[in-house]
């Protein structure tokens, strides 16, 4: 196997190869940065122009856009608080009070390493554990899945946010909006009050833009006079060096990373639900788990290596086993598919070039974030808020549109987006965190499917959601992360009841 | 009293109830997690109410709306924006979209204005219709 | 007088590819909805036949995924567009005969303009190496001794496969338990990690683990056998080949399509099918060519319909 992994790099490491990758990336960084465009659109776009060249360059970009896109996504979520990608949500957290607090460039900096660091990471793991892994795939059953999707869930709405029965009561509001439409066991319609366009449910991406980028953009409308930003922090100058950073971030980094890589080999779960988990266990391990929220690099540093450790651990189950982890692996497979290369256990040993190219490719990209991310960022991103507010606002507002209006082709959607907006505008001045609501609409369906699945294959015997070593597992780590966070919250209630509430995450 | 907290616990415990209410006609275990949920968030929607009732006195001191104009100026002219993109086409609309908002936003440099929705639209136009070939509500003046 | 012979030539040419039209049609992109995720096998089939396609049309033609609801989301989305010929769908069976007997939709076979399926494939049943049958009579066998104990994993309530099983078990009375899985991908998994005991899907995703032997196919949802899986019977063998069901791919148009822009499409994708590219793409698919043109493809689309229909019914599952 490891003969093959390094005949391949020449491979990998052709012009033509190299400059697909250099090309996808910076798309990516640009396509992740655009609020409303994603990875999985732009991948599905560009697909077809590459049909006529050599497989490794379709997947050079395909490499390129998706690791790209992973850090491009935290750029307006550091600049302007909105995610460019689901998965940036928990950057956001962080990244933004960075901003206002003048710190803006190295946040954006350490958003960019620690993308690089978590790519490299879930690429190497890929490289090397990819068969390992894939075993680890096929031992998560339904009952499995729903413990993972009932963990994320649970453990995101109890730890984000600062008052315990708000974050439960997103999170169950999310799995409510999840629950709309035609019921994929049954073919029952669910809460549909007899509307055709409810039929469908509700677009994951549709609810983010709405709850996340609305309501950032209301409120810099309302602000226009006030001047937000200091652009000077954004001077390369004002950034830390490299290895300021590595001593300071490489215990969050590796727990990021392999939590990454842990919920990249589960398909279904994805980049944001990494990216939360990630991003709350380096607050509860943090001494100063309060700083979190405020503006401390280190929550971006979790979140970052966290998403961007999904990516190549996400194409394990992919190139292995022929299953797709997510949407891009699928259109992975797609691409393979149409050039004539069978996914499934013989791609390793019929087209070793490809596959092992492809995962030095992943790296590359990986790597080559440290270099045209910090720069592709810095010197061009920041600029965007030299605009004044009044064209920053109807300009982004385009974007999102577009964003929107290409994920189905209907006008609808833009309706749909406007109102998740108003509904995060409220939540968020209630003080309501909105990330369990994202996770809520993602994990809810996921959960109760499971759920489901498991009675129907144990004929509703109970039982075997308890049964199996791993779901104990799960079930033992959700009942550490409750416990500690309960008994948080009892000796934060016994201490003061007095301290005045901050904005929500 | 935090009178915020008691009415979202309000909303909440009601959409909790007509959750679970509705989910209760739903054929078998279709039923079981749209009961489950709307249940949960009900009871979970109590210490909220309760709190807002019997809390201490310090209320939050943002206002819903900073500014109630400027926010529903941005409001109405998206979904100004949303109706006409069908009808006079994507491209048209949104140069028209990014001038008024500016203008009304309280933007005073014309040319300023101008440049910028021009360049802006005509980047969209280079990556949208030249290099990913996206359909885009059509120009009135393109439609057959 | 060389050159005038080559202009006229290259007139010749263009001529007969784009047959004289008493409007300019296509003069701009064309829209083509897929009503199903962006990496499936329907989207990796029309996105093949669309480079074709684009060649034969002679404008670009750009792929819109619109999934959910069992593609109904995608058809409604379409029946709503103008029938200008600038919007057309490309999708697989389910979604016009299956699915509006399950769900409220806006549209049917009936108020579709069709205008030409491309090709088909069958559905395989699949077992571990150690399950006791060999071939399909035995596999049939040994699931009627054993009613209620074997579960089955398949594409979901509405899906093509769950209705072809069903058919086949409902003839054989057998009594096997479905788990709707979200496609081929997802039964794979569960099948491979042992959750469930048949996998029941497309052939494509299993046929690397037939090779490898770690999964036995015994049944083929076509009258006919399967060249790619030789242990597989079909339907015939079984003594019910007016049961087959496969899964097949069609372009259609929104109701009242100009008939002259129909036919120009049709031609074009008769055309595109017809690319050496594209048939040798198929074939590692294991789907073949089937080109059924206009009226007759309504009268098909009938046929099939009204069949299902009767099974769902039986099966309960019809929209009460």
């Amino acid at each position: 196997m490891f003969e093959s992994l390094f005949h391949a790099l020449p491979v990998a490491l052709q012009p033509d190869s190299l400059l697909s990758l250099v090309v996808g990336t910076l798309a990516g960084i640009l396509i992740g940065a655009l609020p409303g465009l994603n990875p999985v659109m732009a991948i599905a776009l560009m697909l077809p122009l590459t049909y006529g060249f050599d497989p490794i360059i379709a997947l050079g970009l395909v490499a390129g856009i998706y690791n790209g896109s992973m850090y491009g996504g935290a750029i307006p979520a550091i600049l302007l608080k909105i995610p460019g990608t689901p998965a940036a949500i928990a950057t956001t957290f962080d990244g933004y009070p960075m901003t206002r607090n003048g710190q803006g460039g190295l946040a954006l900096k350490t958003a960019c390493w620690s993308s690089a660091v978590g790519g490299v990471v879930s690429a190497l793991a890929l490289m090397t554990l990819a068969p390992l892994l894939a075993k680890v795939t096929l031992a998560f059953g339904p009952a499995e899945y729903f413990w993972v999707a009932v963990f994320g869930l649970t453990s995101i709405a109890v730890l984000v946010g600062k008052d315990l029965s708000k974050g439960i009561l997103s999170a169950l509001l999310g799995v409510i909006v999840g629950l709309v439409g035609i019921d994929t066991l049954s073919g029952e319609e669910r809460y549909t009050f007899g509307s055709l366009y409810l039929v469908g449910g509700f677009d994951l991406i549709i609810v983010l833009i709405g709850l996340y980028a609305i309501p950032p953009i209301l409120e810099m409308a309302e602000k226009r006079n006030e001047s937000y930003f200091n652009a000077d922090s954004f001077r390369v100058s004002a950034v830390a060096g490299g290895l300021g950073l590595l001593r300071n971030y490489w215990r969050t980094w590796s727990r990021s990373s392999l939590i990454g890589v842990c919920v990249g080999i589960l398909p279904g779960a994805g980049g944001n639900l990494a990216a939360l988990l990630s991003y709350n266990e380096a607050k509860r391990r943090a001494p100063d788990p309060d700083s979190f929220g405020k503006g401390n690099p280190v929550g971006i540093a979790a979140a970052e290596s966290g998403n961007s450790a999904d990516n190549a651990s996400a194409m394990i189950p992919s190139l292995t086993l022929g299953i797709p982890g997510n949407l891009v692996a699928a259109l992975v497979l797609g691409a393979l598919m149409i050039h004539g290369l069978q996914p499934g256990p013989q791609l390793f040993t019929k087209s070793p070039d490809v596959v092992f190219g492809f995962m030095w490719q992943m790296l590359l990209t990986a790597m080559l974030l440290f270099v045209l991310g910090g720069m592709v960022a810095t010197r061009l991103f920041a600029q965007v808020l030299r605009l004044p507010t009044a064209l920053l606002v109807p300009t982004t507002l385009v974007l999102m549109a577009i964003g929107v209006y290409t994920v189905n082709g209907n006008v609808v959607d833009l309706y749909v987006m406007l109102a998740f907006g108003l509904v995060g505008y409220l939540l968020d001045r209630l003080e309501f965190p909105l990330a369990p609501v994202v996770l809520g609409v993602l994990l809810g369906p996921m959960a109760e499917q499971n759920f489901r699945l498991a009675m129907l294959i144990s004929q509703n015997d109970a039982s075997v959601l308890f049964t199996r070593p791993i779901s104990q597992g799960i079930i033992a780590l959700l009942l550490i992360v409750l416990l500690s966070q309960l008994w948080k919250y009892h000796r934060r209630n016994a201490r003061s009841s007095a301290a005045p509430p901050s904005g929500s995450a | 009293m935090k009178y915020r907290d008691t009415l979202s616990g309000l909303v909440f415990f009601a959409i909790g109830v007509t959750t679970a209410w509705i989910g209760s006609g739903f054929y078998a275990d279709t039923a079981y997690i749209p009961v489950g949920v709307g249940v949960l968030m009900s009871v979970f929607a109590v210490p909220l109410m309760v709190r807002g009732v019997v809390g201490n006195t310090m209320s939050t001191s943002m206002p819903l709306i900073h500014h109630p104009l400027r926010f529903f100026v941005t409001l109405a002219c998206c979904v100004l924006f949303y109706f006409l993109l069908p009808i006079i086409g994507f491209y048209t609309t949104s140069t028209l979209f990014v001038i008024v908002m500016a203008l009304l936003l309280g933007e005073r440099r014309p040319a300023v204005v101008i440049c910028v929705a021009v360049v802006f639209i005509a980047l969209l136009y280079g990556l949208f219709a030249v290099v990913l070939k996206r359909p885009l509500p059509v120009e009135f003046f393109l439609a057959s | 007088m060389k050159q005038y012979m080559l202009i006229g030539a290259l007139a010749a040419a263009t001529a007969a590819s784009t047959p004289a039209m008493a409007d300019d049609y296509p003069n701009r992109p064309i829209e083509i909805i897929v009503p199903a995720p962006a990496g499936g096998g329907t989207d990796a089939v029309a996105r093949m036949l669309n480079q074709y396609l684009e060649e034969e049309l002679g404008q670009s033609a750009a792929v819109l995924n619109v999934a959910g609801g069992g593609g109904a989301i995608g058809v409604n989305q379409l029946a709503r567009t103008k029938p200008d010929g600038y919007t057309l769908l490309s999708t697989w069976n389910s979604p016009i005969t299956t699915v509006p007997h399950m769900q409220r939709v806006q549209y049917s076979y009936d108020t579709l303009t069709p205008i030409i399926s491309t090709s088909q494939s069958a559905y395989t049943m699949c077992v571990s190496p150690d399950f006791p049958a060999d071939n399909g009579e035995e596999f049939i066998a040994e699931l009627q001794a054993n009613p209620g104990h074997y579960t089955y994993g398949n594409d979901g309530v509405g899906g093509t496969m769950r209705l072809a099983a069903e058919r086949i078990f409902a003839a054989f009375e057998i009594d096997a338990r479905p788990i709707p899985f979200g496609g081929a991908g997802e039964t794979l998994q569960n099948f491979l990690g042992g959750h469930v005991d048949i996998y029941g899907g497309s052939i494509t995703p299993v046929l690397p683990y037939v090779e490898e032997g770690q999964a036995k196919c015994l049944l083929v949802t076509s009258a006919a056998p399967n060249e790619a899986l030789p242990q597989a019977s079909g339907l015939e063998e079984l003594g019910h080949p007016e049961l087959e069901t496969v899964l097949w791919r069609m372009m259609l148009a929104p109701e009242g399509l100009d008939e002259e822009r129909a036919t120009f499409i049709a031609d074009a994708v008769e055309r595109a099918v017809q690319y050496p590219e594209f048939q040798e793409f198929l074939a590692g698919q294991g789907e073949t060519l089937n080109l059924v043109r206009g009226e007759a493809l309504r009268e098909r689309l009938r046929q099939e319909s009204e069949a299902i229909g009767e099974v769902l019914d039986n099966l309960g599952l019809k929209k009460h």
